[in-house]
């Protein structure tokens, strides 16, 4: 199993290149000076030229992309047009609130999901299932941030229930569990809008199939001639088994699941990776934009892998050698 | 011969009552988007000096910022929602048949070269590719549709590639290579023809994804502010949620709606497909 | 009486517009301890008869006629609950297909004591001692408990379900295609392993199958089963030697012998009637190469004396015997 982490990783390492090839790259296509484009419109002449200089953008271009490479690895990633420091240091503070909001929606989502596609799945063909398919198409159907914008009219405006914004109450002084539950308050629109608007319809289509596939097994039929009951041949032999692609299928979905933390992040205001992403765009802040790319891309390849582990744990059939 | 293949398809395709519902939704759509000049009660750019009206009889859809009609702008919004999906769709497809086809076919070199291209696709975030690549050059609607047509092409890719290495050790396929037919033509009239439905569902579903991204990328303020889109509705929207909220309820909804009917009719054309998801029972056993 | 007396029993799934009739009219009677084979094609609803009995159908199976009789019990009419507890614990299984027939996420030795468990009050350390005595008692070495259903040969899986099938000491088991996923070297160890413990445990059998060997090497009793019915049944000397259906003689005279006269073998042309729309007279007529016009009706099963039917108009006609139906 260490050989083939380790073989992953170094398969991973293309994939990085290649986005830090393509950020060199695009900063080179793109109109105009690519002093300026790092820089910002706004900066004054002097700025330009330190830039010009900081990155050696007056070098020849092989030299360039070493540098890059180079400065990369330092962990020199430039720095944030709008906060003026290490583009790295603050994405660094920012993944926290942006992994609670996509790991508690993503357990949520494939435990929620996976139970609801595993009932309609049972109740095959019933209205039962006909409504969850249904609620279920609809849902996925939803721009995910026009849902936030939904629950925020709904349950932050009109009712007043939850808040509509940030991470934290910072006028109620809290701290210690005190904070912990505010933190909480605040997460759970975010997270209700991830899940239901995005990621659990996903499962629940994934789960109903996946049960009715392993339902029609031979190993179902062999469970009940033995005489057990419908639920422990449901619960214990069917659903272990159509567990399977769903966790596959987790896997897959990480490079979606950002994108609907983006969104989700932006329209509430959640002070992670999503919304810094949003405030550059903004500024056309581009350093930070293209830092953002190389560390999302990594983080998808390592979730990947982390998926790839918890498969092997799972299926006694795979063996990695 | 084709026409009745189509009768027989539609037939099937009947049956399932949400895939009908979908293409009517759909059909309704491209009427409204042909017809929006005719039915659309006001200009959509026609600025009034009644901002922010609540929904009313004048405006059932309300106005917006600049006192323009939400329903007319809904309206019209429906030819870019369409024209963008259909777009982006039909870039996906030529390129994913095309470059999928290709590795399938030949295999060796080829096909590695294309699964290690896919494995590398698959852990690139394309949404924040996306963004960089607007940011930077521009937000025009048609560069954002080739843009969002090129992210999309290797799934589609990926289905044509296993359609053809699945079809191409068939008889008739090989009886074709026997008779010395070129390669292009042994692909283009045996291979895709037969192979052709699970891309089709496919490009199906990737119109609705591709109708959310614009409506994201707008949202975002990567949109086309020259063009009235649902998304582009929505941006303004957002800074407005609690003092105009039909500006963003009644845009995001027709998003909702018409991406909804691309996946029921996805949906529908995968059922009449694949005969093993009609049977509503088991089936006999020997 | 009896063990297990199948009495006319209709077993027809329900298709969109159709019944398929899988079981249609099928009587049989099996002893304590007796061996009875069901031979025939594929298709011809061996399966679905012997999951009529332990009532493991799919959903769209109706029962329309006829009675399943065990130990006294009408198994039709038992509450599922009460038919649970039968499930393996006086009628076990021998599945086809051994390698579908584990859950390849769970170890072999914890599959083989879940059965035990669930019909007997024991903690799962004695359950285990008891599945690892049973293990070796199959040949297989008892530390192979642990492994999973991959890491087990082709053989080693049968036996496994073998021994899953003894676990809980059964009155019948139920052994469909035995040994037909296997080779042929493993094929004669399997059935003889399986002769073996039939005569320590002394349980009914019933074997499923469509390799004539395999029924002669173990059955007492035939049936021929085609396109739903049994068109001939008898015990297995007398319906060896002297078979009186064009069917039955068909089968025989498809499988190779190693010893006996060379001959070519032959096969039966064309293929069964669709069980949903069956033929009104014989149901064999199509491909027979003895019919004649009295085929066109329903021939009656005919008694040929020594507990020997067959459901054919020349069943007792001396003409029919002497004929070479197959071969050339």
């Amino acid at each position: 199993m260490g050989e083939y982490v380790i073989r992953r990783i170094l398969e991973m390492i293309p994939v990085v290149l290649i986005v830090i090839v393509f950020n060199f790259t695009i900063v080179h296509l793109a109109p105009g000076d690519p002093a300026v484009i790092l820089a910002g419109e706004r900066a004054t002449a002097e700025y330009v030229e330190a830039t010009r200089k900081r990155y050696g953008l007056d070098r020849p271009i092989h030299e360039q992309l070493i540098l890059y490479l180079m400065s990369l690895m330092r962990g020199d990633f430039g720095d944030s047009l709008a906060y003026h420091r290490p583009v790295l240091e603050l994405i660094v503070e920012k993944i926290p609130a942006t992994l609670l909001l996509v790991l508690t929606s993503q357990l949520v989502s494939m435990v929620l999901g996976t139970l609801i596609g595993a009932l309609s799945a049972k109740k095959y063909g019933s209205r039962t299932d006909r409504l969850i398919s249904f609620t279920s198409v609809i849902l996925y159907s939803m721009p995910v941030f026009w849902f936030g914008l939904i629950l925020i009219l709904v349950f932050g405006i009109t009712l007043r229930w939850f808040p509509i914004w940030g991470i934290t109450s910072p006028e109620m002084q809290l701290s210690g569990w005190g904070q912990v539950v505010d933190i909480l308050w605040h997460l759970f629109l975010p997270v209700v809008t991830l899940s239901a608007a995005y990621l659990t319809p996903i499962f629940v289509r994934l789960s109903r199939s996946s049960v009715m596939e392993v339902m029609k097994e031979d190993f179902i039929m062999a469970a009940r001639a033995k005489g057990l009951t419908e639920n422990v041949v449901f619960f214990k032999h069917a659903l272990r088994n159509a567990l399977l692609p769903t966790v596959t299928q987790a896997g897959l979905l990480l490079g979606f699941v950002l994108s609907g933390a983006l969104m989700t992040e932006t329209v509430f205001g959640w002070p992670g990776l999503g919304r810094f992403m949003y405030e550059s765009i903004f500024r056309r802040d581009y350093p930070t934009l293209m830092g953002l790319f190389i560390i999302t891309s990594v983080c998808v390849a390592v979730a990947s892998l982390i998926t790839d582990i918890v498969y092997a744990l799972l299926d006694p059939r795979v063996v990695y050698k | 011969m084709a026409a009745s293949k189509l009768v027989s398809f539609l037939r099937t395709y009947k049956q399932n009552d949400m895939a009908v519902l979908g293409l009517v939704i759909l059909g309704f759509s491209c009427a409204l988007a042909v017809l929006a000049p005719v039915i659309s009660p006001y200009d959509p750019f026609e600025q009034t000096n009644k901002l922010f009206s609540p929904p009313n009889l004048e405006h059932p859809f309300g106005t917006d910022n600049l006192g323009r009609d939400v329903l007319s702008r809904v309206v019209w919004g429906t030819r870019v929602s369409l024209l963008f999906g259909f777009g982006v769709a039909g870039i996906s497809l030529a390129l994913g048949i095309v470059l999928g086809a290709i590795p399938g076919y030949f295999g060796g070199l080829v096909d590695d070269l294309f699964s290690r291209f896919f494995e590398i696709y698959l852990m690139i975030p394309t949404l924040v590719l996306i963004i960089l690549i607007i940011s930077i050059f521009g937000t025009n609607l048609f560069f954002i549709m080739i843009i969002v047509g090129v992210t999309l092409w290797p799934s589609n890719a990926r289905i044509t590639r296993a359609q053809v290495l699945a079809l191409k050790s068939r008889a008739f396929v090989q009886a074709s290579v026997g008779s010395g037919a070129s390669h292009l033509r042994v692909i283009f009239t045996h291979i895709l023809p037969n192979g052709i439905y699970p891309v089709i569902v496919n490009s199906t579903l990737q119109m609705g994804n591709a109708i959310l991204t614009e409506a994201s990328l707008s949202f975002l303020g990567l949109g086309d502010v020259n063009q009235v889109s649902w998304g582009q509705i929505l941006y303004v929207a957002q800074f407005h949620v609690k003092t105009a909220w039909w500006m963003a309820v009644f845009s995001g909804f027709a998003i909702m709606m018409l991406v909804l009917c691309f996946n029921l009719v996805g949906d529908g054309i995968n059922f009449v497909m694949n005969p093993r998801l009609r049977r509503r029972t088991g089936d006999a056993g020997s | 009486m009896a063990l297990l007396s199948l009495d006319n029993l209709a077993m027809y799934y329900a298709l969109e517009s159709e019944w398929v009739k899988a079981v249609d009219g099928i009587s049989l009677s099996l002893d304590r301890g007796e061996t009875v084979g069901i031979v025939g094609e594929s298709g011809c609803g061996k399966t679905s008869l012997i999951l009529s009995i332990l009532r493991l159908l799919p959903e769209n199976a109706r029962f329309v006629g006829g009675r399943i009789v065990f130990d006294g019990m009408d198994l039709l009419k038992l509450p599922e609950q009460q038919m649970r507890r039968l499930r393996w614990r006086r009628i076990s299984m021998i599945f086809q297909n051994a390698m579908n027939a584990l859950n390849p996420v769970f170890r072999v030795g914890d599959q083989v004591a879940e059965a035990l468990m669930a019909h007997e009050e024991l903690s799962k350390r004695e359950a285990e001692t008891k599945v690892s005595s049973l293990f070796e008692l199959v040949g297989l070495p008892g530390s192979r408990m642990n492994n999973y259903p991959h890491e087990f040969s082709g053989g080693m899986k049968q036996r496994a379900i073998i021994a899953m099938s003894l676990v809980c000491n059964p009155d019948l088991i139920i052994a469909d295609e035995p040994t037909t996923a296997l080779d042929v070297v493993v094929q004669d160890q399997v059935l003889r392993q399986i002769k073996e413990m039939q005569q320590e445990r002394d349980f009914a059998m019933i074997v499923v199958s469509h390799d004539m060997s395999v029924i002669a090497e173990t059955c007492e009793k035939v049936a021929v089963m085609y396109s739903g019915r049994v068109i001939e049944q008898g015990n297995s000397v007398s319906l060896f030697h002297d078979p009186r259906h064009p069917y039955t003689m068909g089968l025989l005279s498809s499988f190779p012998t190693l010893r006996g006269e060379k001959k070519r073998l032959s096969s039966i042309e064309g293929s069964p009637p669709d069980l949903s729309s069956l033929p009104e007279g014989c149901l064999f007529q199509p491909r027979c190469p003895y019919a004649k016009t009295i085929c066109e009706k329903r021939p009656a099963m005919m008694d040929l004396g020594g507990q020997h039917f067959s459901e054919c108009h020349f069943a007792d006609d001396p003409q029919l015997r002497k004929t070479k139906l197959w071969g050339r």
